[in-house]
């Protein structure tokens, strides 16, 4: 299990928090925000959508807090399942399908400062994992951008551990083919 | 194994762990400026939080219903102090944010700012009436867009959505409560949505909302009013009918016409008469008139208001007097049929309201400047007239929500598209979810592929057609790679009047013999559904499937061959992107012949069972919706390119469409 002093506040706040205390669940939300909203942004690739789902994960999580239960995992873990089915959901529910590749053609061109920051952010070797196929590239940005360890990862995914590795080492292969195939192009690092 | 192998093994590790190393480098996505600001208020006040299911209410509205009542007091101490210092914070930012529109920077500040506002509101009356103020600053900016050529159709959206959402929230409190202010605040929303439906049809007729059919097989008569001056050609009139698209040419020399003339076309169609200002002259007095809603067409006797901003020399024309007057008799201005005296106010900017009292000519207002005397600025107002109630009601109407986005109505059924690239044919038969019995309509296929981004789809429409069909519909064509090239998909969505259904229509190309497709029949090839065999295709002709949302029946049509065929619903078989529950077809079904991969989506029945099906369809619906195919007719809208003179002689195309009132939204 995850420890360390974050984790071990986010868990007395998560207490506090089960008990009713709003107050303290405002605290996880901030402590945790620009994580979930990492991994939702690289899932659903852009950002007024990622922005919408962060919120609806710490409404979720509002409601859902008051019947959390300590299984061993990191209170953050937690909030990446609910953010991880948030997604799932948000694509089946297929609003509008967005893929990661398109991002720079973002239509709102006034916003042109905040979304070039984005784009640049999905260059270099996110740029392959995007292109990855989904099962693998969401474990690789579990396990390795968020730095969720295999159990938390299989744990949000709801996948077996064994599941977990198998598509990480996938992945990682996968990706390492794509990047020798781009050799040194430009925007690859 | 031999050190080679080990070395090779070594190495691949070595080289997977700088990957991972590589991964992990990737920077994080910072969240914008705006949204850690909302976190910052949100997270000191969860109650605020939306609620978790996706509700199309505003953020403050939300708020509104879910938080402020558990977080009584301390609650409220929290959300002054957060205001404080939001206000310290923010303040200087959301004042320049204030002339802001939609797709500028700053707006998001705008919107914050306008729901902060809200969520400190607690007076029912005061919370209906900032809604109404929100709405028609909505108003305005959608009002700048047309104006500044910016109908981009993401943000006519984001602002025309936030008009509807409040409009009907003071129409809901209205109907629900026992409002305090009742009368004014209910008047004030008439005259909100007075000014909102001027704004829908300068918006319609910029081609965003589409509740407009071509007017084919109009009678149309062009020619220069009253003197007779000719086209160009000897020619004093041009006759003819409109085609299917509600187009017609004529060559005409624009730069011939004579000052103070006005080119103008009559119109019969559909049981109306109009008659519309084509061309004028530009005003020659030195003043620059800019009048909005810039409508061409009124109907006879309903009062429209207009506010006209008037400039010389590039200045505008502030507090000054002048005169307007209809010289053609057959308009009013304020209430009277001779010269009417004015005065602009600071900004150069003069209303007034104006009634159609017949259709024998265009209105062609004149103005006079007072300075010192009353000095002619020529016409600066050219208003036609329509009569006449029309004939066909067309009961059906689309809107378009951006690029391949749109919304179908029929008063029945509501179907919307959201973002055809994901594959999604209809995204509910209602509008919104009701589960269990609505749900996206999904080509599998195409999801699959959009998911990876190899594939690429045109979305066309939406459009309306009024020729006794009343259908709207729109098209997503996906091409879709495959081993010998590209293969296209094309799908027709379109309701119709009066009926509970969607019809879906899908065409592949190119067919050939031995396809093996989705929503194809290979020649040769039968298929059995639920024990019903299904006689096989025997021509290469495209297959045309057509299944009916709402009926659960297919329509096939292969090669010629025409049938209806049975399958009792099974809910079990429904796939779940498809799952549109009871009533709502979409059954998927797969061939029987061993061809791998085939797949169709087919229903039911005999006819008896369609129309039992159609009644239960009708039923079920009209639970949630009132049933009313009656849409009233509105008037003409007509569009002339090109519409300032060329050299020589111009060729000029006139297209018309006949208005409906939208069903959408009322």
């Amino acid at each position: 299990m995850p420890k360390g002093p974050e984790e071990e506040l986010l868990r007395e706040l998560v207490a506090r928090a089960r008990d009713g205390d709003r107050r303290a669940y405002g605290r996880i939300f901030r402590a945790c925000y620009e994580d979930i909203y990492d991994y939702i942004a690289r899932r659903v690739g852009n950002r007024s959508d990622a922005e919408d789902l962060a919120m609806q994960v710490f409404a979720q999580g509002l409601k859902a807090v008051e019947s959390y239960e300590e299984r061993g995992h990191s209170v953050k873990a937690w909030l990446y399942r609910i953010a991880h089915n948030a997604v799932v959901d948000h694509f089946r529910t297929a609003r509008q399908t967005v893929d990661l590749a398109e991002v720079p053609e973002v239509a709102d061109a006034r916003d042109i400062e905040a979304e070039v920051s984005f784009t640049e952010e999905l260059h270099g070797v996110y740029r392959f994992i995007a292109e990855l196929p989904p099962a693998q590239s969401e474990v690789l940005i579990l396990r390795f951008i968020e730095d969720r360890s295999v159990a938390e990862t299989a744990m949000i995914l709801d996948k077996k551990e064994v599941t977990v590795r198998a598509l990480q080492f996938k992945g990682i292969r996968n990706l390492r083919e794509k990047v020798e195939a781009a050799g040194s192009a430009p925007g690859v690092e | 194994m031999t050190g080679d192998g080990e070395d090779r093994i070594i190495e691949e590790h070595e080289e997977l762990l700088a990957i991972v190393g590589r991964i992990r480098s990737v920077p994080r996505v910072r969240p914008r400026a705006w949204f850690r600001f909302k976190v910052g208020i949100y997270s000191r006040m969860p109650g605020l939080l939306p609620e978790p299911s996706r509700d199309p209410g505003t953020v403050a509205e939300r708020a509104h219903h879910s938080g402020w009542v558990h977080g009584g007091f301390r609650v409220a101490a929290a959300v002054c102090l957060i205001l404080a210092v939001a206000i310290l914070t923010f303040g200087g930012l959301t004042v320049a944010a204030r002339d802001t529109g939609p797709g500028d920077a700053l707006y998001p500040l705008k919107r914050a700012r306008e729901s902060l506002e809200m969520a400190f509101t607690w007076d029912e009356s005061d919370r209906a009436e900032k809604n109404l103020v929100i709405a028609e600053t909505r108003l305005a900016e959608l009002d700048r867009l047309i104006a500044d050529n910016e109908v981009d159709s993401a943000k006519v959206a984001e602002a025309a959505g936030d008009y509807a959402a409040r409009t009907s929230a003071v129409g809901e409190a209205l109907k629900a409560r026992d409002l305090p202010r009742a009368q004014q605040v209910a008047s004030h929303l008439r005259e909100v949505k007075t000014a909102g439906k001027n704004i829908g049809r300068r918006l319609a007729a910029a081609g965003v909302a589409v509740n407009l059919a071509p007017a084919a097989g109009a009678d149309v008569v062009i020619g220069y009013d009253g003197a007779g001056t000719p086209l160009g050609d000897g020619k004093k009139l041009v006759a003819g009918k409109t085609d299917t698209n509600g187009e017609i040419s004529f060559s005409c020399d624009l730069e011939k016409a004579p000052d103070g003339s006005l080119l103008q076309a009559t119109i019969e169609a559909d049981g109306r008469k109009a008659v519309l200002p084509v061309y004028a002259p530009t005003a020659s007095g030195g003043v620059k008139a800019t009048v909005e809603p810039s409508v061409s067409c009124l109907t006879v006797g309903r009062p429209a208001q207009f506010t006209m901003t008037l400039e010389s020399d590039g200045k505008l024309l502030a507090n000054r007097s002048v005169q307007l007057v209809d010289t053609t008799g057959t308009s009013t201005v304020n209430g009277l049929a001779g010269p009417v005296t004015l005065t602009t106010d600071g900004s150069g900017a003069l209303r007034f309201t104006m009634v159609k009292t017949s259709i024998a000519a265009p209105s062609r207002v004149g103005l006079k400047v007072l300075n010192g005397a009353w000095n002619d600025a020529g016409l600066v107002m050219a208003v036609g007239g329509v009569e006449g109630r029309g004939s066909a009601t067309l009961g059906v109407s689309a809107l378009s929500r951006g690029a391949s986005s749109a919304v179908l109505d029929n008063g029945i059924v509501e179907v919307s598209c959201d973002g055809a690239g994901s594959g999604v044919l209809i995204r509910s038969v209602m509008g919104r979810e009701v589960a269990g019995r609505t749900g996206a309509l999904v080509d599998p296929e195409v999801a699959a592929l959009a998911k990876n981004g190899d594939h690429s789809f045109t979305f066309e429409g939406p459009t309306v057609s009024g020729n006794g069909s009343g259908t709207a519909s729109y098209r997503i064509a996906y091409e879709i790679p495959c081993e010998d090239g590209v293969r296209r998909k094309v799908y027709e969505v379109s309701l119709q009047r009066g009926k509970p259904y969607a019809v879906i229509t899908c065409t592949l190309e190119p067919a050939g013999a031995g396809e093996v497709a989705r929503l194809s029949i290979p020649e040769g090839i039968g298929i059995e559904v639920s024990g019903n065999k299904v006689p096989a295709n025997t021509s290469s002709e495209p297959t045309l499937l057509t299944f009916q949302v709402g009926a659960p029946y297919a329509v096939v049509e292969a090669g010629g061959a025409f049938g209806f065929f049975a399958c009792p619903i099974d809910s079990g078989s429904y796939p779940d992107a498809w799952a549109l529950g009871r009533g709502y077809l979409g059954v998927m079904v797969n061939d029987t012949s061993g061809v791998s991969g085939m797949t169709l989506a087919l229903g039911i029945t005999d006819a008896e069972g369609v129309s039992r099906l159609e009644a239960s369809a009708m039923e079920c619906m009209s639970s949630d919706r009132e049933t009313s195919a009656e849409t009233p007719t509105e008037g003409f809208v007509l569009e002339a390119a090109p519409r300032s003179p060329a050299a020589g002689r111009t060729r000029i195309t006139l297209t018309i469409f006949k208005e409906y009132a939208k069903i959408l939204g009322d």
